[in-house]
């Protein structure tokens, strides 16, 4: 019996292992999929997974400002501008990663068992974000794929799927934006205001989004890249009716910043840390010193440019500070180097001195630095080559140096583009110009009220390519040099089809003063402007509009997928 | 120098053994019972057996009576004779003559043994002999493994009938008829001796284990299988092998000593502590794959355990030997059983210590600064650059060298302290900073590298009375570095003890306990935060150039190079301990039932700290700058498993004709697995390394994990009469690493095998051929050693680097989730089917045995690159079971062993393997050499071919366009051969349908392994010694992962040493470039290509190319050593049973083709695996005692 006993005690183990969930281990620090999702925390802490997408200040690569523009230059020649891209050889991996990455989310999301109310935020979030990332595809590519779940291996058809008509897909990001304004929280209430996507925010997307495509459909028509089923006013109808929103409702908390010193406050706004309590900063990333997360914006702005400069385009583009066209050339003529600036820093748009440094501008409190003159011969680090070197976003109360000790925030949307976006969609919807909201931004800075000029009296006539109103010329201006810097231009001009700002021309810098820089001989142009780009493109840019107003969608996805179609121009 | 701790300690433990010893010895001293015989003339027995076999006679007649029959098993299974003797009542002999005539045996006693030999002659008529002596000869007989005496060996007069046995004690006393009388002693399991007894009384013997007897026993998984029965692929290897040499760990001693074994170290190379990456019969998967280890019955780690304590290591290496694993196994099973007691074994103590002397290897050779600075100008104007070392530079060192200190002198800023210069290695710059230049003569080779003492200490006790045996041991090892950098030693304690207890004669229970303790100490480079700088610190040895100063005029440690070496330590301490508990059951005869529990709990703490490094400038006394600032690293993991095994056997003989054994059993395993890390800076206090003294916020992170398997197994054996072998072997596993539904396996194995030699028609060769064995087997194991939760969609969580902030007045990140990525829904095990199929012969009464093997792995469903999705699809594909490895290979093993009449013996063993891996299924459409590819041989090198350098322009000017791999050519550059003859050297499309003029260089893995030992033993000497070789290998090395070998890179990189001064020359030299003044610098007929400093104008010569194609072929003497035993007589005196004294050589010698200071055993090493930059192996020197009381 004894004997009995025992080997029965030795099957325990045997019963144990009996146990089917024996082999069920689930992780211990991170969550399976399907046990996700149950509260209102799960949904917040997913969604703040995208925020990440939203562009900043670059930590270490100079590339703020890398954006294929008529209004600055470095010292070679654009790629994009010059029609000298390449067919992309990659993947559209990476930019569909967030798609997916968003779609789980609405795959999901029905499960949370917590009231409506307390998530409904974190939805609008999603929705925003979802938004946001397609919008980026339809500048990219124009027609892209809509998916609304989150795709397997298996799901064959759904991969291979043709591309949808851009129509569907930025009708489907204005359907989200308009759900997500109903879902997220006002800026004052939500989470972290206006570091979180906020209504206010949303509306000021719905504004650009809908300014975007009107302008696309409509300035684009009978070219490659022109829309079937185009219907302009209904975009700009979509961008005027969220800008009233914002403009006309009580519960925003939205305006135009200023303390009353037009000499600074358009200036001092970029280079603010704390953007919470600013009324005009709908929604924007902020740094930290004491999180370890800051940027070189400083840096980039005083010491070292890196080769970046504003050119003589954008800075003819301001009006005299008498609100009237400004003869940029014929003083240009007599008055050149140093001398030059002081006259147009007196003169002109007093935006434009706080935008550019100006000699005997102070560049850094601490560190008493002083502009004394344009960096245009130093070496690639230290060079600014037009004379004209970039000031907007500097904090002159922060070191120079390269640390990542700037914390100045980084704008994603503020009211003074929805004032724009309004300006612009109006006009172009009905005629009407938006004296209000157009002279709130010039009121800011000083100049007078919003008039409108005769292209015919403008000695620095801009060229869009094609005829416009001398009224959308001047709103157009507006835009152009309140919004310099901060990535709009490139879009800009891709939506007004406005090619021929920079085609078949050449970058050019100020008046350069021989004297003030012995031994440096810099290519000139005809007028005495520096003219960098002299050898490199002699005839100017060369852009390829019947191909670069789109990216080219990469050869290896049109392998694997025979019903992609590429985009016109990139399939010779 | 750490001698005088050492002997200090050495002198304790030998006193402490030395008391011991003694205490034991009064203790336990018993007496001789000396035992009468009467012959077989004289007993008598009653007997009536029916058709009995002659063993069940021969066991009948033992069973009545005191005699002890000694017989071969091989010669009572061969007998089919049925032996009939009607009940009668006669003598012994009587019965003896019946069985003698019946079975053809002749029967041979000498007092109380009965000795069985076979007739070979058939027509001469069997003998029953009786022989009872009269003049006396005593000795003992002791074991050559632990000195223990041995008992029940057989002591017989050669030529004559008559002999004893040994007693418990291994005593025996004879008498023998005279002087010249050779007496045999053997045992079943023992190297049978011959001993003349002379004029010696006394004759003491030692006897070692016959590892090739037939009827060995080898511990297979779950059980143990004579040898004879096995049809399996198996290796054993005796502690016999692992014995007194200096090497920590056991996977480094494995090294050379096993057949079939390919042995790699990481890029740190032989440090202290190093721990060999095993892998068997070659590569097994594209992802790797490791042996499985099992210690006593349960997986583990080998490198944790004291070598000491082994006392054999089965190495399983087919399918059907490690199916019974499933799939924990699919690369092969190295099985190690440790050291027991033995029942009614008289308590013995063995103490063994050795003192070593770590030397490093053979170093590479420097250049003096000033020849070193020149070749360098020489390689700098090659490529039109200025200079690296000015002409006043270089005046410089030639004052250095020539200690014209007043030329120096007068080079030194004006207002430096003059009075304070204690050394004229550097020139201070005139702004208070050090490194203005140095114009030293150093070989840093010399000053960081240099002989330490490491030294072992290992005790154990062990015997057993009538139901408990016991083993105990301790043991501490003491490994030091050759590196001469502050401390540097890997130190391990092991404690180990093991109980063994019948508590009926149906149940034993055994209790085993293991503990080790480990640490590795050792300078970090100053780089606390990587786990990895050891071999940095080598790659600053190398790359410093000899004029560098390593001190301050002031003789203050020199920013840049000192501070790598003392500001910081890393302690990396390893805790393991084992729990475990077995029991066997034997309900009935044939039938046991195994319950087996372990715990083992791992602990491994890492402590690394940085300490503040500053100079200060000369002329204000300030810091200059702060090299790194002080900060502790610390990392704790506990890993936990508990294991149980239940299994049950029963064992069949029908006749012993048709013999089944049956075993079946589970086993269930789980294992969680924890881990904080934590850093901080500012140490307030630096001595104290903590993270409660630093100032600055800890950063902490964690990570956790657990895991669990469960496996049926099964095993049937059937034997017919020995001739005919079949074994099939199942395991059904199951794991949490993979989902529900995928998370089983099943993996059969079946393999056969056929005892030729054990049939009738093998008689007449028998005498030659003694043994012949044919084998064959086949089977298909798992590999579910993948990460967890590949086929689970997970969210991670992070509170860290969401580089968005909820506004910059709070301070604090967001908290948020990852995207979870794509998993494969059909993602299962990787499997690998093993063919093999094997011969074992015996020649010359087994002195020379011969085994070979031949065997095919197909690893299939391999996790191979994921196949291309459009990209709509957002994330990467996820890796798939797609691809298939097929590898080839052969083993072969030769062994000589005897033992000559004059008490010499000797032995030499060969053993040469090969294998060949083939990827046979890959997902590389276009063939692309730069990735796996079908057909493609694991290991092949691609590169240009090229027979030499040209020698003029014209020739450079006719040759193919070589522009693809740089855009200017010279003379003394390489001539690349235009294989496709397009004009062009280029790849192609870099494709195995286009590779332009690419050629296959060679292969990269080692081929023609072999390994070589051979000992001889005289009158107490013992000599023994291991080679390892490779016969084959290639490397494609470049001028970025192996400037060792080209001496000559990029400006701080090329460190060109006495072996690459064959280099082009075309310019006569001067006194500031060129290796030779005048025309005698011009070296047109070089082996080195003409050097540049310039990575690009470098590699165009210094790649993967025919011309410099690296040999990797090499003979090491692993290890060599000498023993001398003191005679029985004179150590019996103070009671002890063995007393050696022993020499120890380890890699004393290797030759190979590379530069000197490159190791050829480590071609994956280096810092940034850059090779001939990690730790090679040292000579070691020991000296050691053994003392077995």
């Amino acid at each position: 019996m004894k004997k009995l006993y025992i080997l029965l005690l030795l099957t325990v183990p045997f019963i144990q292992a009996c146990d089917e969930d024996f082999l069920d281990r689930p992780p211990l620090d991170q969550i399976g999929n399907d046990s996700y999702w149950r509260s209102a925390v799960d949904l917040q802490n997913y969604t703040a997974t995208f925020y990440q997408n939203l562009p900043g200040f670059p930590g270490s690569a100079y590339n703020t400002y890398n954006q294929a523009t008529d209004q600055f230059t470095y010292q070679n020649a654009n790629n994009l501008l010059n029609g000298t891209t390449v067919i992309s050889t990659g993947s559209w991996q990476s930019d569909f990663s967030a798609v997916r990455g968003i779609n789980i989310f609405f795959d999901n999301y029905g499960k949370c068992e917590d009231d409506f109310e307390t998530w409904k935020h974190y939805l609008g979030e999603a929705q925003f974000f979802k938004a946001w990332i397609y919008f980026n595809l339809v500048q990219k590519y124009g027609d892209v794929p809509w998916y609304s779940n989150s795709l397997t291996t298996e799901d064959e058809d759904e991969l291979m799927r043709p591309r949808d008509p851009r129509t569907l897909v930025v009708d489907s990001i204005l359907y989200l934006l308009d759900e997500a304004t109903e879902n997220v929280a006002l800026r004052d209430a939500a989470p972290w205001n206006n570091n979180s996507i906020n209504k206010e925010a949303v509306l000021a997307f719905k504004s650009r989004v809908g300014l975007y495509e009107g302008t696309w459909q409509k300035y684009h028509a009978g070219t490659a890249f022109g829309t079937s089923g185009a219907d302009p006013d209904k975009y700009f109808q979509a961008s005027v009716d969220a800008a009233e929103e914002l403009i006309n409702g009580g519960e925003y908390n939205a305006g135009i910043y200023t303390t009353g010193n037009p000499d600074t406050d358009y200036f001092s706004l970029f280079g603010m840390g704390n953007m919470g309590p600013i009324n005009e900063i709908l929604l924007y990333r902020a740094y930290s010193i004491a999180d370890r997360i800051g940027h070189n914006q400083n840096y980039y702005t005083t010491t070292s440019p890196n080769q970046l400069g504003a050119t003589w385009s954008f800075v003819t583009s301001h009006l005299a500070n008498d609100g009237t066209p400004f003869d940029y050339t014929t003083l240009a003529q007599t008055t050149k180097g140093n001398d030059f600036l002081t006259a147009i820093a007196a003169n002109c748009d007093p935006r434009l001195r706080q935008n550019i440094w100006i000699p005997g501008d102070v560049m850094n409190n601490g560190e008493a630095l002083v502009f004394d003159y344009p960096p245009i011969d130093e070496g690639p680090i230290n060079v600014s080559p037009t004379g004209f070197q970039v000031k907007k976003g500097v904090n002159l109360d922060l070191t120079t140096g390269y640390a990542n000790a700037n914390d100045a925030g980084f704008i994603l949307f503020s009211y003074s583009e929805v004032l724009l976006n309004y300006a612009e969609a109006k006009y172009e919807l009905d005629g009407t110009i938006a004296y209000a909201q157009l002279n709130e931004l010039r009121a800011r800075v000083g100049m007078p009220d919003f008039v409108i000029n005769q292209q015919t009296d403008d000695p620095n006539l801009v060229d869009y390519g094609y005829a416009i109103s001398d009224a959308l010329y001047e709103i157009r201006r507006e835009r152009s040099v309140e919004l310099v810097f901060n990535r709009f231009r490139e879009s800009d001009w891709k939506r007004w089809a406005a090619h021929s700002l920079f085609d078949g021309k050449r970058p050019l810098g100020y008046p350069f003063k021989a004297d003030e820089f012995p031994g440096f001989t810099p290519s000139l142009d005809e007028n005495g402007l520096i003219d960098i780009l002299q050898t490199e493109i002699p005839s100017g840019y060369t852009f390829r509009a019947d191909r670069d107003y789109l990216s080219s969608v990469p050869e290896t996805e049109l392998t694997l997928n025979p019903n992609l179609t590429q985009n016109p121009g990139w399939t010779e | 120098m750490k001698l005088k701790p050492l002997l200090i300690a050495l002198m304790k433990y030998s006193l402490i053994v030395f008391i011991l010893t003694l205490s034991l010895s009064v203790l336990t001293a018993g007496d001789l019972d000396a035992q009468k015989s009467q012959s077989i003339k004289e007993v008598n027995i009653e007997l009536n057996l029916q058709d009995a076999s002659v063993k069940d006679a021969l066991s009948y007649i033992e069973s009545k009576t005191d005699f002890v029959f000694n017989y071969d098993q091989r010669i009572l299974r061969k007998l089919r004779k049925k032996i009939s003797i009607s009940r009668s009542s006669g003598t012994v002999e009587d019965a003896l003559v019946v069985i003698s005539n019946e079975a053809k045996l002749n029967f041979r006693q000498i007092n109380k043994n009965i000795n069985v030999i076979s007739s070979p002659d058939e027509n001469k008529s069997p003998t029953v002999i009786v022989e009872i002596e009269d003049i006396n000869v005593s000795g003992r007989v002791t074991s050559s493994e632990d000195g223990a005496g041995i008992p029940g060996v057989n002591v017989v007069i050669k030529g004559a009938a008559s002999g004893t046995v040994t007693d418990i004690d291994g005593r025996y006393s004879l008498s023998v008829p005279g002087g010249q009388t050779v007496l045999i002693f053997s045992s079943v399991g023992l190297v049978t001796k011959e001993v003349t007894v002379g004029s010696d009384e006394v004759i003491n013997i030692e006897m070692s284990p016959d590892v090739t007897a037939l009827d060995e026993l080898v511990v297979v998984g779950y059980g143990t299988q004579e040898k004879v029965n096995l049809t399996g692929a198996v290796d054993v290897i005796s502690n016999k092998a692992l014995k007194n040499r200096s090497n920590s760990n056991v996977s480094m001693l494995l090294e050379g000593s096993a057949v079939g074994i390919n042995f790699d170290l990481d890029r740190n190379g032989y440090q202290p502590g190093a721990e060999g990456d095993i892998t068997l019969r070659g590569i097994g998967s594209l992802n790797g794959g490791t042996p499985f280890v099992v210690i006593d019955g349960f997986a583990g780690d080998m490198n944790r355990l004291n070598p000491e304590d082994i006392e054999s290591i089965t190495i399983l290496k087919d399918a059907a030997a490690s199916a019974i694993y499933g799939a924990r196994a699919p690369y092969g099973v190295i099985l190690i059983t440790t050291k027991s007691g033995g029942k009614n074994k008289k308590l013995s103590v063995t103490y063994n210590g050795s003192m070593s002397l770590v030397t490093p290897a053979k170093l590479p050779n420097t250049l003096d600064s000033y020849t070193f600075a020149r070749v360098i100008n020489e390689a700098a104007s090659n490529r039109g650059s200025s200079h690296p070392y000015t002409d006043e530079h270089i005046d410089r060192i030639i004052a250095y060298q020539e200690g014209d200190y007043d030329y120096l002198a007068s080079q030194f800023p004006s207002n430096f302290p003059m009075d304070k210069v204690v050394n004229w290695d550097n020139l201070p710059a005139d702004n208070g900073n050090w490194y203005g230049g140095g114009h030293a003569n150093n070989d840093l080779w010399d000053i960081y590298t240099g002989p330490n003492l490491g030294h072992l200490q290992n005790f154990s006790l062990q015997g057993g009375g009538e139901k408990t045996s016991y083993y105990f041991s301790f043991g501490y090892l003491d490994q030091a570095s050759s590196l001469e950098l502050g401390d540097d030693y890997f130190k391990r304690y092991n404690v180990m003890a093991k109980v063994n207890t019948e508590i009926t004669d149906w149940w034993d229970f055994r209790y085993e306990t293991r503990f080790m303790k480990s640490n590795r100490h050792f300078p970090n480079g100053s780089r606390p935060e990587d786990q990895d700088t050891y071999n940095a610190l080598f790659h600053i040895i190398y790359n410093t150039s000899p004029n560098t100063a390593v001190f301050t005029n002031f003789g203050d440690d020199f920013q840049g190079y000192n501070q790598f070496f003392k500001a910081g330590f890393n302690d990396d301490e390893r805790t393991e301990n084992w729990q475990i508990f077995a029991t066997e059951l034997r309900p009935a005869k044939g039938w046991k039932v195994n319950a087996n529990f372990a715990y083992q709990s791992i602990d491994k703490y890492d402590l690394h700290d940085g300490q503040e490094f500053n100079m200060n400038n000369w002329l204000t006394g300030e810091p200059t700058s702060s090299w790194y600032p002080s900060q502790v690293y610390e990392y704790q993991n506990s890993d936990f498993y508990w294991t149980t095994n239940t299994y049950t056997s029963y064992e069949l003989s029908l006749n012993d004709v048709h013999n089944f054994l049956v075993m079946g059993g589970m086993q269930v395993e789980t294992g969680t697995y924890r881990a904080l890390y934590a850093n901080a800076r500012g140490l307030i206090v630096p001595e104290v390394i903590s993270l409660s003294t630093a100032t600055g916020a800890p950063e902490v992170r964690e990570s956790l994990s657990h895991w669990a398997t469960q496996g049926y197994y099964g095993r049937f054996t059937y034997n017919y009469k020995q001739k005919y072998l079949f074994e099939s072997n199942v395991r059904y596993d199951g794991t949490s690493r993979f989902q529900e539904g995928k998370r089983w396996g099943f993996f059969p194995s079946f393999s056969a095998g056929w005892n030729v030699s054990y049939e009738d028609f093998w008689e007449p060769i028998a005498p030659i051929i003694n043994d012949l064995k044919i084998r064959a087997s086949w089977g298909e194991l798992g590999n579910q050693n993948v990460s967890s939760y590949q086929d689970l969609a997970l969210i991670g969580f992070s509170k860290q680097n969401l580089s968005w902030l909820p506004g910059n007045s709070q301070v604090g990140q967001v908290g948020y989730t990852l995207t979870p990525g794509l998993v494969s829904p059909v993602l299962t095990w990787e499997t690998a089917a093993t063919t093999n199929i094997g011969v074992n012969l015996a020649f010359l009464e087994n002195k020379l045995q011969v085994d070979f093997d031949w065997f095919e792995r197909n690893t299939t469903n391999m996790i191979g690159p994921a196949e291309a999705y459009p990209g709509v699809l957002g994330a990467s594909a996820p890796r798939s079971n797609n691809a298939s490895l097929q590898t080839r290979g052969w083993e072969l093993a030769l062994r000589w062993q005897q033992e000559l009449a004059n008490g010499l013996g000797y032995f030499a063993n060969l053993n040469l393997y090969d294998a060949t891996a083939i990827v046979t299924k890959y997902h590389n459409p276009t063939g692309y050499l730069g990735s796996w590819r079908v057909g493609q041989e694991v290991g092949e090198i691609w590169g240009w071919s090229s027979s030499g350098m040209f020698k003029t322009q014209e020739e450079i000017d006719n040759h193919a366009d070589q522009s693809y791999i740089y855009n200017v050519w010279n003379t003394g550059d390489l001539r690349y051969d235009d294989i496709n003859g397009d004009g062009v050297i280029d790849k192609g499309e870099n494709t195995i349908d286009d590779h332009g003029d690419l050629i296959l260089l060679g292969n990269s893995s080692p081929h023609y392994q072999f390994g070589i030992s051979a000992g001889v033993d005289f009158k107490g000497f013992d000599f023994s010694m291991i080679w390892k070789g490779v016969g084959k290998r290639d490397l494609g090395l470049n001028a970025s992962n192996a400037n060792a070998y080209y001496g000559f890179f990029r400006t701080n990189w090329s460190q060109p040493k006495e072996e690459h001064l064959d280099y082009y020359r075309d310019q006569p030299g001067t006194k500031y470039v060129g290796l030779y003044e005048g025309e005698a610098n011009i070296n047109t007929d070089a082996y080195y290509t003409r050097p540049y400093l310039d990575w690009n104008a470098s590699m165009k010569n210094f790649n993967e190319n025919s011309w410099f194609l690296a040999n990797y072929a090499y003979l090491r003497l692993q290890n060599v050593q000498l023993g001398y035993s003191l005679p029985d007589q004179l150590i019996s005196r103070i009671g002890l049973q063995k007393l050696r004294f022993y020499f120890s050589g380890d890699n004393l010698l290797t030759l190979h083709h590379l530069p000197d200071g490159m190791d050829p055993t480590t071609p994956g090493g280096g810092y940034r695996d850059n090779t001939g930059k990690e730790y090679r192996a040292d000579r070691i020197y020991s000296f050691g005692i053994n003392i077995t009381y």
